[in-house]
């Protein structure tokens, strides 16, 4: 009995690795899904040296506006609906916020796109929110200071701000793709999403509650660097610049620019890392 | 392992470590009412008898102490609880070495070094279990090595996850569930069936949330997933295990206590049920539950003779009370008035607890 039991362990432990790299052959094999070339803006380093000796990166998406009509929105209740939400509840009725605030994120895939449309629409919305604060200062309605904030800020997110974008969502990789054919710039991953309910505030009382969707996690956004890909990430440290801060002085600089490969169950690697 | 073997009187040995740790302790608490009842003058056996019965209890002990390694006294019996909380506390810290030194030096090795001490480490630490349990009786250092092995192998998979960005799935909880069980029956070792079971659980809970379509990982958050794997833990105890008597206790507490822990969590977070009625009124439905199961627990134990799920039922039981007392009172009551009605309840169940402890004595005699 006992080595009987002994060796289907062991024969468990060796079945179990056989089949988790046999995916990960199946996924590096073949022609790639995706190949972009991003940098220290979409793909922060991660790295703590001291307990944690492995290098990785961390994918970075633009926020996006949640208001429709505003920027690059696109996840509507359509959409919603079309990755498997049940929004058959009415936004009217009283226990609307109950029912979808109980709603948990489903698994899906996400399109991204890399420095696109979805940016450049980004950008001239937040032109046109800085526009309306400059308006208001004149007015005397907002402080100097708030205009002298945003207006850092813009420079940073111009100079430092991550460029992709998720700009479509689906349960089938496969039409997404079909939609999305350029794999340079595209990159389809899998995703949870998830729902919200936006309600009216005082200021919008004309405007009605309304479903809007959002990407709450990328599965796979840190990726980790084998140590013969490293290259210049070995000597560096996270930059203190991936987060906006008021008082900063200094400018912004990417330091590296990194290939990364999505492969045929879209689960990204490291191609290579370059100096930029 | 050989059931039938006996000893040279033709008394059978028992199957396990944990029958003849009963067996021996019965012979010595039937030792010391013999001496009481010939003290006291009630019974007086015949030298020979005396003899006949000293000499196999002490041939039978004898072989149960070389085949099992068992205790044979009380102090010894309290030792062997101690190493066996030392065996679980050293294993918890050898397999958080394990974690920490992998991390430590894995971003100097290369892919393919890191993917074979990934493999090789659980295969390797899996042989140590075999050669400590072929070396020790107790199952102690066995027992401890097993869980390292099981660290390992959690390290192995979770650990490839990372270095090849793999997208996480519950599977994992499947493979780590089946390797425990495989290694907790092979080597009759309780802690690292407790792993395997939450493992399991954890991999039926995941899985079940996925068939109404949320994410794995968000099982947690609909905390009758786990009602629904707690309870096929809990069925599997009438799947016939002969001659791993001492793992049904394991399956029932480790069962019941998950349906009572996310029975609990559903009665102050309705948000969290499928069921779509206000939070408040399921909130209400499973206060009332958990005090039907508590009891319901509470009588299966008694009627069965299961004292585990006798403490168990008794534990929540109490807890439903008072977090219910607390709903209540907490806010408009002084607390002095509060602690004083919860003690006064407590001597109330005393009484209740009394009455049905003396009702279950006059049931068994």
């Amino acid at each position: 009995m006992k080595r009987r039991g002994l060796m289907i362990a062991l024969a468990l432990i060796v079945l179990v690795n056989i089949i988790v790299l046999a995916g990960v052959n199946y996924n590096r094999t073949g022609e790639p899904d995706a190949t972009v070339t991003l940098t220290e803006r979409e793909l922060h380093l991660v790295s703590s040296k001291k307990e944690n000796s492995g290098v990785s990166l961390k994918l970075e998406l633009q926020a996006e506006p949640d208001k429709p009509g505003e920027g690059s929105y696109w996840f509507d209740r359509k959409k919603l609906e079309e990755v498997g939400f049940d929004c058959s509840k009415s936004m009217d009725a009283s226990d609307a916020s109950d029912y979808y605030d109980r709603v948990l994120p489903r698994k899906t895939y996400v399109v991204l796109e890399y420095e696109g449309t979805a940016w450049k629409l980004w950008q001239a919305g937040r032109e046109k929110q800085l526009r309306a604060l400059e308006a208001k200062v004149a007015e005397g309605r907002e402080e100097r200071k708030t205009l002298d904030t945003g207006r850092k800020r813009f420079k940073w997110e111009l100079e430092g701000g991550s460029r992709l974008f998720a700009v479509d969502a689906g349960n089938d990789p496969a039409r997404l793709r079909q939609r999305y054919t350029d794999r340079t710039r595209y990159v389809i991953t899998p995703a949870l999403v998830r729902l919200n309910l936006l309600r009216v505030d005082a200021a919008e009382k004309q405007r009605k509650p309304v479903l809007v969707g959002y990407v709450r996690e990328i599965l796979t956004d840190e990726i980790h660097v084998p140590r013969d890909r490293q290259g210049i990430l070995a000597s560096l440290k996270p930059a203190e610049y991936y987060s906006f801060y008021d008082d900063r002085k200094d400018n912004f600089a990417p330091r590296y620019t990194v290939k990364l490969t999505y492969g045929r169950r879209y689960e990204p690697w490291v191609e290579q890392v370059m100096k930029k | 392992m050989d059931g039938s073997e006996t000893l040279g009187s033709g008394g059978r040995l028992p199957e396990s470590r944990n029958e003849a740790q009963q067996r021996a302790d019965r012979i010595r608490l039937f030792g010391l009412e013999l001496e009481c009842l010939e003290n006291e003058g009630i019974l007086s056996l015949p030298e020979e008898q005396k003899d006949a019965v000293a000499t196999y209890h002490s041939d039978l002990l004898n072989a149960l102490a070389h085949r099992f390694d068992i205790d044979t006294s009380s102090t010894a019996r309290q030792m062997s609880m101690g190493m066996r909380i030392v065996s679980f506390l050293g294993a918890l810290a050898l397999s958080a070495a394990v974690f920490f030194f992998f991390y430590r030096f894995w971003g100097l090795l290369s892919t393919t070094v890191q993917t074979t001490i990934l493999v090789a480490s659980p295969l390797m630490i899996l042989l140590g279990v075999e050669f400590a349990a072929r070396r020790e009786k107790t199952l102690y250092f066995a027992s401890l090595i097993s869980l390292v092995a099981f660290a390992a192998f959690v390290l192995d998979l979770s650990m490839l996850g990372q270095i090849y960005t793999i997208t996480p799935s519950q599977n994992a909880f499947l493979a780590w569930g089946a390797f425990a069980m495989v290694v907790a029956y092979t080597f009759r070792l309780r802690l690292i069936l407790v792993a395997g079971l939450l493992c399991l659980m954890g991999y039926l809970a995941a899985t079940m949330g996925t068939w109404s379509g949320i994410y794995w990982l968000s099982f947690g958050e609909r905390p009758e997933n786990i009602i629904i794997a707690g309870l096929l833990l809990f069925l599997a105890v009438f799947i016939s295990q002969r001659g791993y008597a001492e793992f049904l206790p394991v399956y029932r507490i480790v069962g019941l206590l998950a349906i009572f822990i996310a029975i609990l969590i559903l009665s102050h977070w309705g948000m969290g049920s499928y069921l779509m009625y206000p939070p408040k009124q399921i909130q209400n439905c499973y206060q009332i539950g958990g005090f039907v199961l508590s009891g319901l627990v509470i009588w299966l134990g008694i009627r069965r003779s299961w004292h585990g799920v006798v403490n168990l039922g008794s534990t929540f039981f109490v807890i439903f009370l008072y977090t219910k007392f607390y709903d209540w009172w907490w806010d408009w009551m002084p607390k002095y008035v509060f602690f004083l009605i919860l003690g006064g309840i407590a001597i109330g169940l005393l009484f209740v607890l009394g009455k049905m402890r003396s009702l279950l004595r006059e049931v068994t005699s």
